[in-house]
C-alpha cells in the first residue's frame, strides 16, 4: 500500500511538472485585432475563471498579466518580434471588510480601486479591452499576427516551508495564444 | 595535463550551471524572496544536480566496464563484482527504506497541514471575524436606516446637527449635500449603503441611509462607529492566517513536488555517493590484485624485470612492496644461478674436454646404476659406442666386459659400496686386456650418495712392454751366465798352455784339475743352453683339437705314483678346443711341479666351461706356503723366483705358453691356504 501510495506521489509529481496548468482551466480569449485611426487595437481575455474566482475569493492576492505581442511573419525565417505591451493588475479580496482591492497600472503608477461587486471586477481584471498596440504607419508591409500570453501569478508567498517556496514557480497559470493573420501595407 | 583537465571540466560545469540557474529562474519567477539568496540556493541546488548527474555517468560507466570485465573473465573482475554487490545492496537497502519512510513520513506531515483538525479552527476563526464585521455593517446599516426613516417627521435627531447618540457608540451625521461622494451620490440616488474606512485608531464602519420627506429625497444620515485599533489587529491576523492557509492549500501538490523532489535529490546523491565510494573501496582492493595476479603471470612466462607501480602505505602496498622485492630478489637469484650455471657449465666443459683427452677411462654412474658419463678413452678401451651405452645400467656394460674379476662389482648402484682398486683381466669382443680399475664413491658435502667413479687403464701394453723388458733382462743374465763359466775355462785352458810350454812337472796334475774345472764349466753351460732352449722352444706351438680334460687325465697319470701327494680332479664336460697339447701339458705340469715344491699334500685340478665367456677354466689349487701379495705382480715375469735355485723362467714360460693359446693365468690365494692358479683359455677360432 505504501509502495503505491509512492508511485501514485512520483507519477502526480512528474504530471505537474510537464503540465502544471491543467489544475486550472481558464482559457484566453481568441484576440480579435481591428485597425482603427491608424492604430492596430486588440480585444482579448480569459474566460472559464471559476478557479481563479475561487482563489481570489479565499483571500489570496493575485496578479493578472497579459502581454501583447505583435509579430511579422516571415517565410522560411523565424517571425520577427515588432513590438509588445503588458497589461498588470492586482486583485486582493478583503474577507472581513468584503470588498476588492484592484491595482492597475498606467505605466509604473499603480492605480487603486475598491470595488464590492465581482463582476465589475471580472471585466475590468480578466478582460482587455481596446488596447493600441502601435501605429499602423510605423509598421512595413507584411503579414502581422499578435501573440497574447495571459499569466496568472500568486503575490507574495508564506514562508511555510522555508526556502524550498523558492522553487515553486511563481506563474501559476501561463496561457498563450496567436491571432489570425492580417496583412498589413500592400499585401493588406 | 590531468588537472587541466579537470580545471576546464569544473569551468565548463559552472558555466553550465549558471546558464540552467537562469532558466530556472526565469521559469520560477525572480518576484518572491530574496533574488540574491534564491539565486544562490538555486545555483546551489542546480550544482547538486549537475554533479549528481557526472556522479551517475560514472558510476553507470563503472558498472558497465565492471560487467564487460566479467563477461571478458578479466583478473580480478570477479572479486570485484561481489565486493560491488555486496556494497550495493548495504548503500541501496537501507536508502531505499529510509527514502520510503521518509516520503511517508513528509506526505503524513503535509496531510496534516491540511487535515480538518488543522482546517477547521482557521475557518471557524475566520467565520467568526467576518461574522462580526457583518453584522457590525449590519447594525450600523440598521440604524441608519431607522434613522433615516424617522428622521424628520418624528425628530429623533436633530437634523443638521452632529449627534452622538448614546447607542452603541454609534456617531451619527445628517447631510443635506449628498455630493460629496460618488459613493455618498450613490447611496442618496439609489439605497441605503455600508462602507468600511481603516484608519489609525481602527476600522471605521459607515452606514448611508436616504431621508425621504415628502416623497423627496432631502438628504443623508451617516451613522459611523468604530472597531478598535486592538481587535482589527487581532481580526486582521485571523485573516492573514486564513489568506496564507488557503494560499498554500492552493500549492499542496507543488509543495508535495518540492519535498518529494528534494527527498530524491538527497536520497540519489546519498546512493551514489556510497556507490562511487563502494566502487573505488572495490577499485582500490581489487587493482592492486589484479596487478598482482598479472605480475605472477608476467613473472611466470619469466620476465622477472616487470614491476607493479602502485604506490599505496596500507597493507595492500606492504603487499606489493614486497612482491617487488621478491622480484628483486627472484632477478638477483637467476642472475647468480645463471652465473653459476655459465661457469658450471664452463667448468663441465673443461672437465668433458680433459675427460675426453686423457687416456684413462672415465666412466660415471649415476645412483640408480645408470651410465651417465662415458668418455671417448672408456669407450675406446672397451670398445663402446658411447650414444649407446649413456643411461643403460652399468650391468650391461659389465656383460660386454667378459672377465671373471668383475663378479664382485654387482653392487656398484648401492651407496654403501666401498671404494677399490684392482687389476682384472678381461675380453673385449674377444680381445685381451689388461685393466687397473679405482672404483671411487662419489659424496656431497653433506654425505650424501651422488653415484660411482669408475675410472680404469689399459695396462696390457704396460705389461707387454715389461715382459720385453724382463726378457731383456733375462737375455743380459743369460749373456753373464755365460759370461762366467768361460773365464774359468779360459783360464784352465791358458794355465794348461803354460805348464805345457813349460814342461812343468805337475802338467798331469793341472791337466786333471783343469781338465775338471773345464767340463764342470762346460756342464754348466749346457744345463744353461738347456734351460734356454726350452724356453726359446716355446713360440712353436702345434695345435691341435684336443679336449683339456684328457690332458689333465695324462697329467693325472704321470704323478699317479707319488705316494705323498694326492690329486684330485674335478672335471666338467669341456668343448674341444684347438691347442698345442704337450705345451699346455708342460704348462700344467710345471705349475703341478711348483705346487709340490710348496709342500702341499692335495692338489685339485678343476675344469669347467663359462659358456657367459665362452672360455675353458683350468684351475690348479694347492694347499701350500701360498704366493704372498707382494709377489703376485711380478710372479709371471722371467727373472723372478721365489727359489734360490730358480731361474725365474718356469711361471714365465707358463704364461707365455698361455698367452699364446690366447688365454690368461692368475693367481688367488686359496682359502684357508695356498694358492689357486686360474687358467682361462677362450674356445672360439683365434
Amino acid at each position: 500500500m505504501a509502495r503505491f501510495s509512492v508511485f501514485t506521489n512520483i507519477i502526480v509529481c512528474c504530471v505537474l511538472i510537464l503540465i502544471p496548468e491543467t489544475a486550472l482551466t481558464a482559457e484566453i480569449l481568441l484576440p480579435e485585432i481591428s485597425i482603427r485611426e491608424n492604430e492596430i487595437i486588440v480585444y482579448t481575455g480569459l474566460s472559464n475563471i471559476k478557479e481563479i474566482e475561487t482563489t481570489i475569493k479565499s483571500g489570496v492576492e493575485k496578479e493578472i498579466v497579459f502581454t501583447i505581442e505583435l509579430f511579422k511573419v516571415w517565410n522560411y525565417w523565424p517571425d520577427e518580434f515588432v513590438v509588445s505591451k503588458k497589461i498588470r493588475r492586482i486583485i486582493k479580496y478583503d474577507n472581513l471588510r468584503e470588498h476588492y482591492l484592484v491595482t492597475s497600472f498606467n505605466g509604473d503608477l499603480p492605480i487603486e480601486r475598491t470595488f464590492r461587486d465581482f463582476s465589475i471586477i471580472k471585466k475590468l481584471i480578466f478582460m482587455v479591452y481596446d488596447v493600441s498596440l502601435v501605429k499602423v504607419k510605423e509598421l512595413d508591409p507584411g503579414s502581422y499576427y499578435v501573440r497574447v500570453v495571459a499569466e496568472s501569478k500568486s503575490r507574495e508567498l508564506p514562508s511555510v516551508i522555508g526556502l524550498l517556496m523558492l522553487f515553486i514557480p511563481e506563474v501559476e497559470m501561463s496561457l498563450a495564444i496567436e491571432s489570425y493573420r492580417f496583412n498589413i501595407g500592400e499585401s493588406g | 595535463m590531468k588537472n587541466l583537465k579537470i580545471l576546464l571540466g569544473l569551468f565548463v560545469l559552472s558555466i553550465l550551471a549558471i546558464i540552467i540557474t537562469g532558466v530556472v529562474l526565469s521559469y520560477l519567477g525572480i518576484e518572491h524572496g530574496p533574488l540574491l539568496i534564491k539565486t544562490g540556493f538555486i545555483f546551489i541546488i542546480v550544482n547538486i544536480i549537475l554533479y549528481l548527474a557526472i556522479l551517475i555517468f560514472f558510476v553507470v560507466r563503472n558498472f558497465v566496464s565492471l560487467y564487460a570485465e566479467k563477461k571478458q573473465k578479466v583478473i580480478g573482475s570477479k572479486f570485484r563484482t561481489r565486493l560491488v554487490v555486496a556494497f550495493v545492496g548495504l548503500t541501496l537497502i537501507p536508502s531505499a527504506l529510509l527514502f520510503v519512510l521518509s516520503n511517508q513520513l513528509i506526505n503524513s506531515s503535509i496531510d496534516k497541514w491540511f487535515s480538518l483538525e488543522v482546517q477547521k479552527p482557521i475557518n471557524d476563526s475566520m467565520d467568526i471575524a467576518m461574522i462580526f464585521y457583518s453584522k457590525e455593517r449590519q447594525n450600523v446599516l440598521d440604524y441608519a436606516n431607522f434613522l433615516a426613516s424617522n428622521a424628520s417627521n418624528k425628530g429623533l435627531i436633530d437634523l443638521n446637527k452632529f449627534t452622538e447618540n448614546a447607542k452603541d457608540n454609534f456617531k451619527v451625521y445628517f447631510l443635506k449635500n449628498p455630493e460629496k461622494s460618488d459613493f455618498i451620490k450613490n447611496v442618496f440616488n439609489v439605497a441605503a449603503d455600508v462602507e468600511i474606512i481603516s484608519s489609525e485608531k481602527g476600522d471605521i464602519i459607515r452606514a448611508f441611509a436616504p431621508v425621504e420627506s415628502r416623497g423627496k429625497r432631502s438628504g443623508v444620515v451617516i451613522v459611523e462607529t468604530l472597531i478598535p485599533l486592538e481587535f482589527v489587529t487581532k481580526m486582521e491576523s485571523i485573516k492573514k492566517a486564513y489568506n496564507e492557509y488557503n494560499q498554500i492549500k492552493i500549492r499542496q501538490k507543488p509543495i508535495r513536488f518540492i519535498y518529494f523532489f528534494m527527498l530524491t535529490i538527497t536520497t540519489l546523491v546519498i546512493i551514489f555517493l556510497a556507490l562511487w565510494f563502494s566502487l573505488r573501496i572495490a577499485k582500490g582492493m581489487t587493482v592492486p590484485i589484479q596487478s598482482l595476479a598479472e605480475a605472477t603471470k608476467t613473472v611466470a612466462h619469466g620476465d622477472l624485470d616487470f614491476r607493479i607501480n602502485i604506490k599505496r602505505d596500507d597493507e595492500i602496498g606492504l603487499l606489493i612492496n614486497s612482491f617487488n622485492k621478491m622480484l628483486d630478489d627472484l632477478r638477483d637469484g637467476k642472475q647468480s644461478i645463471e652465473q653459476a650455471y655459465m661457469e658450471s657449465d664452463r667448468r663441465r666443459l673443461s672437465m668433458e674436454a680433459i675427460l675426453e683427452s686423457i687416456n684413462t677411462g672415465v666412466i660415471f654412474l649415476e645412483r640408480s646404476g645408470n651410465i651417465a658419463t662415458l668418455n671417448n678413452a672408456a669407450c675406446s678401451m672397451l670398445n663402446l659406442d658411447r650414444a649407446d651405452m649413456l643411461g643403460k645400467s652399468y650391468k650391461e656394460l659389465l656383460a660386454r666386459i667378459k672377465s671373471d674379476d668383475l663378479s664382485s662389482l654387482d653392487r656398484l648402484d648401492e651407496k654403501d659400496f666401498k671404494a677399490t682398486e684392482k687389476e682384472i683381466h678381461a675380453y673385449i669382443d674377444g680381445r685381451p686386456v689388461n685393466l687397473r680399475v679405482y672404483i671411487t664413491v662419489l659424496k656431497d658435502s653433506k654425505g650424501n650418495f651422488m653415484g660411482i667413479l669408475v675410472v680404469f687403464d689399459d695396462l696390457t701394453e704396460i705389461i707387454t712392454a715389461q715382459r720385453a723388458l724382463a726378457w731383456q733382462e733375462v737375455a743380459k743374465r743369460i749373456t753373464h751366465e755365460i759370461k762366467n763359466p768361460l773365464t774359468p775355462i779360459m783360464l784352465s785352458t791358458e794355465r794348461l798352455l803354460k805348464k805345457w810350454n813349460d814342461n812343468a812337472k805337475d802338467f798331469g796334475e793341472v791337466l786333471k784339475k783343469s781338465t775338471k774345472t773345464i767340463l764342470k764349466e762346460v756342464g754348466s753351460l749346457r744345463n744353461l743352453v738347456d734351460e734356454f732352449s726350452r724356453f726359446g722352444k716355446m713360440p712353436k706351438i702345434n695345435l691341435e683339437s684336443t679336449n683339456i680334460n684328457s690332458v689333465i687325465e695324462e697329467i693325472v697319470e704321470l704323478y699317479s705314483d707319488l705316494s705323498k701327494i694326492k690329486i684330485i680332479t674335478l672335471l666338467q664336460d669341456l668343448p674341444e678346443i684347438d691347442v698345442d697339447r704337450d705345451q699346455l701339458k708342460r704348462a700344467l705340469i710345471n705349475l703341478i711341479d711348483n705346487a709340490i715344491q710348496a709342500k702341499t699334500e692335495r692338489i685339485w685340478l678343476n675344469t669347467s666351461f663359462d659358456t657367459s665367456l665362452d672360455s675353458i677354466r683350468i684351475e690348479v689349487i694347492d694347499e701350500g706356503t701360498g704366493i704372498k701379495e707382494e709377489d703376485r705382480n711380478k710372479l709371471f715375469l722371467p727373472d723372478f723366483s721365489t727359489k734360490k735355485e730358480g731361474m725365474g723362467l718356469g711361471l714365465s714360460i707358463v704364461s707365455s705358453i698361455i698367452s699364446k693359446h690366447r688365454g690368461y693365468i692368475r693367481v688367488k690365494d686359496n682359502e684357508p691356504r695356498g694358492a689357486r692358479f686360474i687358467i682361462e683359455i677362450p674356445v672360439g677360432g683365434r
